[in-house]
């Protein structure tokens, strides 16, 4: 590196300060700074105020060396005048980085010195003007990064082109069409906290104080546990594994939104363990039970009639989502809540909603279109054409009893099963049996069995708006 | 055609049983050389399973959904095949503590296990029951003691046809006992080896219970978390 022809500003990543390679660039700072034939003023050294905890480790553990290495290091730069220190959170965020090159350092040539691919990966992806530059050392000589941005993935669903598809095809996507790659930080990146999930007894929201956790109410999830708390209050908890920058990111901008949906249950705060981020808060849903098990009853303990409000609901709801950019990406029926005393449907699980760039990364495989089988869905945008196959397949079993795919020559049902549309039509044989698993199918209005077979046998798609207006007007002919 | 029958006006709601079915049979291997220690357990193996299988079966029956829509049977081998349970909804599977002797008839406990799958299926599909395709969990500590190649080969025809789901699982010494691979086309038998795993292999089965779309005994199966 040529130190002393431009201004320069070297920010260091945590690990570059044992480095030996580092060791001997120093010592050529130290003597040409000292010699004058830098100016001090003319060369920085930004390093990241985490190093403090790198340091209180060494001492902890008793690695002596490592320990007086970096103190030393630092007595250097701050002798010399050149050091500067600003937070990143630990090598996540670089807006302060990048924020200094764009002011302070404009004249500057600005390089973060990284032996850390994740680390160099995501300021890259940051900085998307590429103001900086990105360095590492091999064999005790700096080399340039190789870094590269992730190539946009564009996600199509294979729908025929036929006269009805053209038909409903006009202006069907909300999803901005500059939104193709999602947010996502790589798997070797860091997580955002390490206290262990059942440590943690009490979280602190800006908004809401300290919420105590109430141990003796848990569901557990996937992703994390959700307790109860005080003044009708959830508390979603995430695992270690899933607090990553992403997610606190994705719920700041979900909080910051205007919406305006009690039956969607949002996030109301982010939730703190000792400063970590942990979760977030949300309004409780009281005597409600998820539509999972009325689908083990095929929604024979609901009147056909409720069945309907039910999709109506539901329909709008996603409507509702969809005219705002979002897609509720995981949606199953564990995920929607059903009040029997009100008949009030709510959704739940809002935070894995895929949200502007923000992707949907959780699924259910029986509940997915085929087109995102086999991908990393936390990489991944999908598209509202994908969405179609839970919304089709749902009003399917809600209102036929059964699911799409039903074997009649077999049984079977689960994702493991073709998916063959095994329905036909028209019935032809006399139905009775209410057991049948045809007996909702062949008594059903004539268009709801068109609409779902176009969609299950023929890809054509009825619309949301579309199919809340027929439903309507099916509903309006019932005596 | 036109219906005759009026959806909105003609029915109530009525509390069926569920008509949605997680079949899951459990072939266990009771032949003497169960009231071994395993190399990591401090309690004799046929102990250790008695404790487990009941644990699993109180989750079971503790959790709504799964208590609705699991249906369990268990059939032993231990110098003879016996069905300890027929298929039933769980809450109705009576579980007394098994005891551990002689010889390993793991074919013939195979061949009853795929009848017993063959006719609850046939009952699932006469009364528009659907159900997700039915587990075999076979688990065995020893070599077969009879001529179960025929039952093998009947296992293996019917998991190649997807008309059942086989999980071998070996609590033997070393390495899996390569009879019980002849049972099993697709996945190779699974060896538990700490506490640790056989603590986990009950868990995850009964996660499944109550999630099989989300499946996560197949997960741990597979490796795949």
């Amino acid at each position: 590196m040529e130190i002393s022809k431009n201004k320069t500003v070297l920010f260091l990543s945590n690990e570059i300060l044992l480095d030996d390679g580092f060791f001997i660039l120093l010592e050529t700072i130290d003597h040409k700074v000292r010699s004058f034939e830098i100016d001090e003023l003319d060369f920085r050294v930004i390093i990241d105020s985490s190093i403090y905890k790198v340091i209180e480790s060494y001492q902890a553990s008793g690695n002596r060396r490592e320990f007086k290495r970096i103190q030393g290091v630092i007595s250097i730069l701050e002798t010399l005048g050149l050091k500067e220190e600003i937070d990143t959170k630990e090598f996540i965020d670089f807006s302060e980085l990048i924020e200094l090159k764009k002011t302070k350092y404009s004249e500057f040539d600005v390089t973060f010195i990284t032996n850390l691919k994740a680390h160099a990966q995501r300021s890259f992806l940051q900085d998307e003007d590429e103001l900086l530059y990105y360095e590492q050392f091999i064999d005790e000589q700096l080399e340039k990064w190789i870094l590269e941005r992730p190539k946009k993935e564009v996600v199509k669903a294979e729908v025929k082109e036929t006269e009805t598809t053209k038909r409903t095809r006009k202006q069907r996507s909300t999803i901005p069409k500059t939104l193709q790659g999602a947010f996502h930080t790589d798997e070797s990146s860091k997580y955002i906290t390490v206290t262990n999930l059942d440590d943690i007894n009490y979280v602190y929201s800006t908004q809401f104080g300290y919420l105590k956790l109430d141990k003796e109410n848990i569901l557990a999830g996937g992703e994390g546990k959700i307790y109860k708390s005080y003044d009708n209050l959830m508390v979603k908890i995430y695992t270690k594994e899933e607090r990553r920058y992403e997610l606190v990111k994705k719920i700041q901008r979900m909080i910051d939104m205007d919406l305006r949906n009690s039956y969607i249950v949002w996030p109301k705060d982010i939730v703190y363990n000792k400063n970590e981020f942990v979760g977030y808060v949300m309004d409780e849903i009281k005597n409600a039970e998820g539509l999972d098990m009325s689908r083990i009853y095929s929604f024979r303990n609901l009147l056909y009639i409720d069945r309907f409000h039910i999709c109506i609901k539901l329909l709008k709801m996603t409507k509702y989502l969809h005219d705002k950019a979002i897609l509720i990406g995981d949606l199953k029926f564990d995920n929607v809540m059903y009040k029997e005393s009100t008949k009030e449907l709510f959704i739940i699980d809002s935070a894995s909603f895929q949200v502007e760039d923000y992707s949907c990364g959780v699924f259910n495989a029986d509940y997915t279109h085929d087109n995102l089988k086999g991908k990393n869905l936390r990489e991944v945008l999908r598209t509202l054409e994908e969405e179609y196959f839970p919304i089709n397949k749902i009003l399917f079993e809600i209102l036929m009893g059964k699911g799409p795919f039903y074997d009649f020559k077999t049984g079977e049902v689960g994702s493991e099963v073709e998916r063959d549309f095994h329905y036909p039509l028209e019935v032809k044989q006399d139905v009775e049996n209410k057991n049948d698993p045809l007996f909702y199918w062949a008594h059903a209005d004539v268009r709801l069995r068109q609409a779902f077979y176009d969609y299950f046998k023929n890809n054509i798609i009825t619309e949301v708006p579309e199919w809340i207006t027929l439903l309507e007007d099916i509903l309006k002919g019932a005596k | 055609m036109a219906s005759k029958f009026d959806l909105f006006g003609d029915f109530e709601p009525v509390k069926i049983n569920s008509s949605m079915k997680f079949p899951l049979i459990l072939v266990l291997d009771v032949s003497g050389s169960m009231t071994q220690r395993t190399p990591y357990g401090r309690k004799p193996k046929i102990t250790e399973l008695n404790e487990k299988v009941q644990i699993l079966l109180e989750f079971v029956k503790a959790d709504p959904k799964a208590s609705q829509i699991t249906d369990i049977a268990i059939v032993t081998f231990g110098g003879e095949v016996q069905v300890q349970a027929p298929f039933d909804n769980v809450k109705n599977v009576k579980f007394k503590p098994l005891r551990a002797y002689s010889s390993t008839p793991m074919g013939s406990a195979v061949n009853v296990a795929l009848d017993m799958v063959n006719r609850r299926k046939k009952y699932y599909l006469d009364n528009g029951i659907e159900f997700y395709r039915p587990r075999i969990f076979l688990m065995s500590d020893g070599a077969a003691t009879d001529q179960y190649e025929q039952a093998a080969k009947r296992c293996s025809n019917m998991v190649n046809n997807r008309e059942v789901k086989m999980y071998p699982i070996w609590i033997g010494e070393g390495e899996y006992d390569y009879i019980l691979k002849d049972f099993s086309p697709e996945l190779e038998p699974k060896t538990i080896k700490s506490d640790q795993m056989y603590f986990e292999m009950f868990r995850s089965l009964s996660g499944s219970t109550s999630n099989p779309d989300d499946d996560p005994f197949d997960r741990w199966f597979k490796d795949e978390f």
